[in-house]
């Protein structure tokens, strides 16, 4: 086997490190920190949430991970070895990384994990070129694929739902009946649904130590200063900002934008931004009704005013009227899309309806109940109706509302927001928009398979500048989905916390200290 | 009084299968396919056929209600869809909070309806009288959840006395454990306090025209001793009564209070649970704090039995 | 058997006579009841002439009028999508008390059914009476809570479900009253003349149990707007952007502090209208039926 490209650790040390005085850094202390959501699981391979990763991230560790920007880089595995024919990926294992029971972590523990995520992880569809785990020996672990795949190796890094790594004897358990033990830096104490969830610094942690590398993202070498971590579930916003300014929390997530400029003038409380958190979009669908038609699909594009769906959807958080299914900046954005997006024309709505088969039927709009997605569905509704358009809204919990967007049948419009897709890259888009699980639930589109064929099949940027670029514009040509805009979400911490940093991936309390 | 309490027995066992059968007909009053609603989003085929078969969902009727009495013979409400654990342990790990937020709400509806009624009783017509059982009114019109965040505001918020949410166990500390649960009690505790008062200075006012309270008030004795010690305990048997009642609309608050300050409690996890189509945890919960008050009112009944021997069995 | 509905039920003693015309005269002369029944033509005014009292289109969104404060353009203020407070509290009466009136009906017609049926038909008492202690062992706002979760969402399933919870309530009230009214002598003797079933529980039994119905039912509709307001918030009333009490206070929890006049108004048309309600059944009870204690939840 001859490796043709080796991924090593972050070289490049990403930009938004805080540059902390390092001898400032003091051991000790407990964090609150207060959610606005809980978590239903606290299985490793069976979790797939924002709050999910932010509780279960510090104590779960996987093969690879993701960076700061969202880049692929190894954690457990030294590095990633794959074969020229794109088949065969070799992962050495670092030596000595101890599990929270003390047993050391093997190849068996890997392949075992492994096993499990692919039969039960909402995950596994990742694990669908595999054709075997291997094990050659103590520290080296082996995927063998049956076709090649250019972005197998981003989603096998994917935090959306981890591929972790747990000891092989856990690997065995039935779902959610596993305990808790990985390699992380943190381990867990308990987990009272609802309530708070506890987790403590892993003293016999043995941290990444590869010269040149950095913390980033869930990588690097990570070192935790603080005793204990309690994650509480606040779900009334108002309430997490009470205890916040009592000194009853150290950290609060999701701050609506009103108290974020109150709290601007408090000395006691310092505003963390993350303008990229998700990007709010509706999902069409192409197999059902007037939204089969594409006249139709084009009219509700042509229909939305953005800044008001974005003022919507933010009520005071911060956003950015964008169309690019990745943020700015992103190696891979361009103008493909913009002429379609934010045309905020009900004229140019309602001629296009008059040139459709559109004759008043109603266009059933299911809507999550989450915050930002009831506030921006108030003023799609509002519009379509404006350009003549019969909408019916059912508001429904997410549950339901995805397992209804799932089938052809019973929608044509869904609330959503993608949050990991813009956040890790392109690669995330392809399960999306084809095959039998495509969100838009249209069935055969040659012209957007072949792009993301030639996207998939090459390791030349310009190449894959070029597919995507085409997959963004049929994206838009179609329309698949509405993208509304870029929606941040803002934190905020007491002020003599330090070394935190937002990230897009979720919370993270390792080089983080208490002044 | 052994035949009352075999009849009494009889018919609370009768209205406890009915109980159970109510709470069994929610899952069936899903429309659709209730498995699918329940597995949810990233379910593949074979998570909904599972199940679909853990709730018998496939099977007729009769089997399926069948399964659910044999369960709950054995203690077994089935499996929640969404928590990773039983239904009943789901429910005993949360009933603490709410045990504790039902007593501290219920020792002040007790202790300030109860004052409340009996003093406006005694100055009858007077302006204290008024004044509380205008109180009294306004506490059982105002939206409890809506004065909880009122007082967010009020007590948490702006004089940053108390927290404005968030529940802290005993075990971690008991002085923040008391302190998680000051406000919220006393959201829930306003309807019955109001409730309690008025049925109080109704009984009360009712008593002290009886004539043992004028004939020991003509032989001289001092008002108080009259008051506390003929009036006071005959008040208390239809107060015993309300009991029943009292919990019954505590629980029902703890829905929407425990949602207002996050509190981890029974009535949090049916608010989740609705969110996320939990319907094993639901029947659940429905059965289990029906039960309990169907026992209650079993336990309310034989005292009041023993207090009041007036009562009339048929 | 005693059961703890004794305290609150009438075991009342007959009314005689042209009672009707001195109740009016009665109930005018009672300040409470008067004072309620204000507040309640009041909400009812407000429900009736949305149309005419609204400033704005209650689900028009302006973001640029986000969280405005109490002003002349906005009287009430604004919500966090910049739509009128005032005009959503006004349309949002017509929801919240629509859902009143409506469970009211249901609760009336269903409830006085089975309470007659029960009280008069003296073999199907008891298995009707044993369902309705299952239903009344749950607590109501639970009950209601499983079943909208169960249906769905909106305003109709909303009104199912508040009538689920209180007509066992009504039913065993109407059962109390009638248990003695058709003791009384006239009725025994209408009986004895031979009067069939029908007309025996339309023309004699129903006119005499009305009192403590009618009492019941103006307290029905006080529980049917606070639980509908609890239903709302909860998420399981009628689904946003429509304007109810419930929904409007929803929408502001997050901006408590920052923007109070969001939940604060809202929650106020819900008291004013509750307590017109209670008061104006307070004084209902005082007139029509002295005896009757105080009611149950």
């Amino acid at each position: 086997m001859q490796p043709t490209r080796i991924l090593a650790g972050a070289v490049v040390v990403a930009s938004l490190i805080a540059a902390g005085p390092a001898a400032a850094q003091k051991k000790g202390g407990d964090i609150i920190a207060l959610l606005y959501a809980g978590l239903n699981s606290v299985d490793p391979h069976f979790t797939g949430t924002y709050p999910a990763r932010s509780m279960i991230l510090p104590m779960y560790e996987s093969l690879m991970t993701v960076d700061e920007n969202g880049g692929t880089i190894p954690l457990l595995a030294e590095k990633a070895e794959i074969s020229a024919d794109g088949l065969t990926y070799s992962f050495p294992l670092r030596k000595g990384v101890k599990f929270h029971n003390g047993k050391e972590m093997t190849s068996a523990d890997v392949k075992a994990s492994m096993e499990r995520y692919a039969k039960i992880s909402p995950g596994r569809a990742a694990m669908d070129p595999v054709a075997s785990f291997e094990a050659p020996d103590k520290y080296t672990f082996v995927i063998k694929l049956k076709t090649p795949s250019a972005s197998f190796l981003d989603r096998l890094a994917s935090p959306t739902s981890p591929a972790t790594v747990i000891p092989e004897e856990e690997a065995a358990k039935e779902v959610n009946k596993t305990g808790n033990i990985s390699t992380g830096p943190f381990q867990f104490v308990e987990w009272v649904p609802d309530s708070h969830f506890r987790i403590k610094r892993f003293d016999g942690f043995v941290k990444r130590d590869v010269a040149g590398e950095k913390m980033t993202g869930y990588g690097g070498p990570k070192t935790v200063h603080i005793d204990t971590v309690t994650f509480r579930v606040v779900t009334e916003a108002s309430a997490r900002i009470a205890a916040l300014e009592a000194g009853q929390a150290h950290l609060v997530e999701d701050v609506p934008g009103p108290a974020a400029e109150r709290l601007k003038s408090n000395p006691k409380v310092r505003l963390y931004d993350m303008p990229t958190f998700q990007m709010p979009v509706i999902y069409l669908n192409h197999s059902l009704g007037p939204t089969a038609d594409i006249k139709v699909r084009q009219a509700i594009q042509a229909a939305i005013d953005m800044e008001e769906a974005m003022g919507a959807a933010a009520a005071g958080a911060p956003y950015v009227v964008q169309h690019a299914w990745v943020y700015k900046g992103h190696a891979m954005y361009s103008d493909a899309g913009k002429a379609l997006y934010n045309i905020n024309n009900i004229n140019k709505a309602k001629e296009l309806l008059k040139g459709s088969g559109y004759k008043g039927e109603e266009i059933v709009f299911n809507v999550g109940n989450l915050g930002f997605m009831t506030r921006y569905s108030v003023v799609v509704q509002q519009a379509l109706k404006e350009a003549g358009m019969n909408v019916k809204v059912n508001t429904m919990d997410l549950g339901t509302l995805f397992s209804i967007s799932n089938k052809d049948e019973a929608w044509h419009m869904t609330t959503s927001g993608f949050g990991s897709q813009p956040f890790l890259g392109p690669y995330m888009y392809q399960q999306i928009t084809t095959g039998p699980a495509n969100l838009a639930r249209r069935k055969g589109d040659t012209a957007l398979e072949a792009a993301w064929a030639k996207f998939d099949g090459t390791r030349d940027m310009a190449v894959k500048q070029a597919a995507w670029n085409e997959i963004t514009q049929r994206t838009y040509d179609e329309v698949y989905f509405v993208k509304l805009g870029d929606l941040g979400m803002k934190y905020a911490a007491v002020s003599n916390l330090a070394g935190f940093r937002a990230y897009p991936g979720s919370l993270r309390f390792w080089d983080a200290w208490l002044e | 009084m052994g035949r009352y309490l075999a009849g009494r027995l009889l018919s609370t066992l009768i209205v406890l299968i009915i109980v159970s059968f109510i709470s069994f007909c929610i899952m069936q009053m899903v429309p659709g396919d209730p498995a699918l609603v329940m597995a949810g989003a990233a379910a593949p085929a074979d998570e909904v056929q599972r199940i679909r078969e853990q709730f018998g969902l496939d099977q007729p009727f009769h089997v399926q209600m069948l399964r659910w009495y044999a369960g709950m013979l054995q203690g077994d409400l089935g499996q929640s869809i969404t928590l990773g654990r039983s239904v009943v342990t789901a429910i005993v790990e949360r009933l603490p909070s709410t045990i504790a937020l039902a007593f501290l709400s219920f020792l002040i509806t007790l202790v300030f309806g109860i004052v409340a009624g009996v003093a406006a009783a005694l100055k009858q017509d007077s302006w204290i009288d008024h004044t509380i059982m205008t109180v009294a009114v306004i506490g059982v019109s105002v939206p409890s959840f809506w004065i909880g965040l009122i007082m967010i505001i009020g007590f948490a918020v702006m004089v940053d006395w108390l927290p404005a949410g968030g529940y802290v166990t005993i075990a971690e500390s008991p002085a923040l454990w008391f302190k998680s649960l000051v406000l919220p009690s006393i959201a829930l505790a306003l309807l019955q306090m109001g409730l309690l008062a008025r049925i109080t200075r109704a009984s009360m006012i009712e008593v002290l025209r009886q004539d043992f309270v004028r004939t020991a008030q003509a032989k001289g004795l001092p008002r108080w001793i009259v008051v506390g010690k003929h009036a006071f305990m005959n008040v208390m048997i239809p107060v015993v009564t309300v009991i029943g009642i009292v919990f019954s609309l505590l629980l029902s608050g703890s829905v929407v209070i425990e949602t207002v300050f996050s509190i981890p409690g029974l009535g949090r996890l049916m608010a989740t649970s609705i969110v996320t189509r939990d319907y094993p945890v639901i029947q659940g919960a429905l059965l289990i704090t029906a039960a309990m008050f169907v026992l209650i009112n079993l336990a309310v009944d034989v005292l009041y039995a023993y207090l009041d021997p007036r009562i009339h069995y048929d | 058997m005693p059961t703890l509905t004794h305290a609150f039920t009438t075991t009342d003693a007959p009314r005689r006579g042209r009672w009707k015309n001195s109740a009016w005269y009665r109930l005018l002369r009672h300040r409470m009841a008067v004072i309620g029944f204000v507040f309640c033509l009041a909400a009812l005014l407000m429900a009736g002439f949305a149309d005419v009292l609204a400033t704005h289109n209650p689900e028009r969104t302006r973001i640029r009028d986000a969280f405005q404060a109490p002003s002349p353009a906005h009287v009430l203020g604004a919500d966090h999508l910049g739509r009128d407070i005032w005009s959503r509290v006004v349309y949002g009466s017509r929801i919240s008390i629509g859902i009143g009136v409506a469970t009211v009906v249901l609760t009336g017609v269903i409830g006085a059914a089975f309470g007659l049926i029960s009280g008069y038909f003296r073999r199907l008492d008891d298995p009707l009476m044993r369902v309705m202690d299952a239903l009344m062992a749950f607590p109501g706002v639970m009950l209601a809570v499983a079943i909208t979760a169960a249906l769905g969402p909106s305003a109709v399933n909303v009104v199912i479900a508040l009538t689920a919870v209180y007509v066992p309530r009504t039913a065993r009230i109407t059962r109390a009253s009638v248990l003695v009214v058709r003791e009384m002598d006239y009725v025994q003797a209408a009986r004895a003349l031979g009067a069939g079933h029908t007309r025996m529980i339309l023309r004699h039994i129903l006119p005499n149990s009305l009192g403590p119905l009618v009492v019941q039912l103006t307290f029905v509709f006080a529980y049917a707007v606070l639980s509908e307001a609890a239903l709302s918030f909860l998420g399981m009333g009628p689904p946003p952007p429509t304007p109810t009490w419930g929904n409007i206070i929803s929408d502001g929890r997050d901006y408590l502090r920052e923007a109070p006049w969001i939940c604060l108004y809202p929650g106020l048309a819900i008291s004013v209208t509750v307590l017109g309600l209670n008061l104006l059944g307070d004084g209902l009870r005082d007139v029509l039926d002295p005896r009757m204690k105080v009611t149950q939840g």
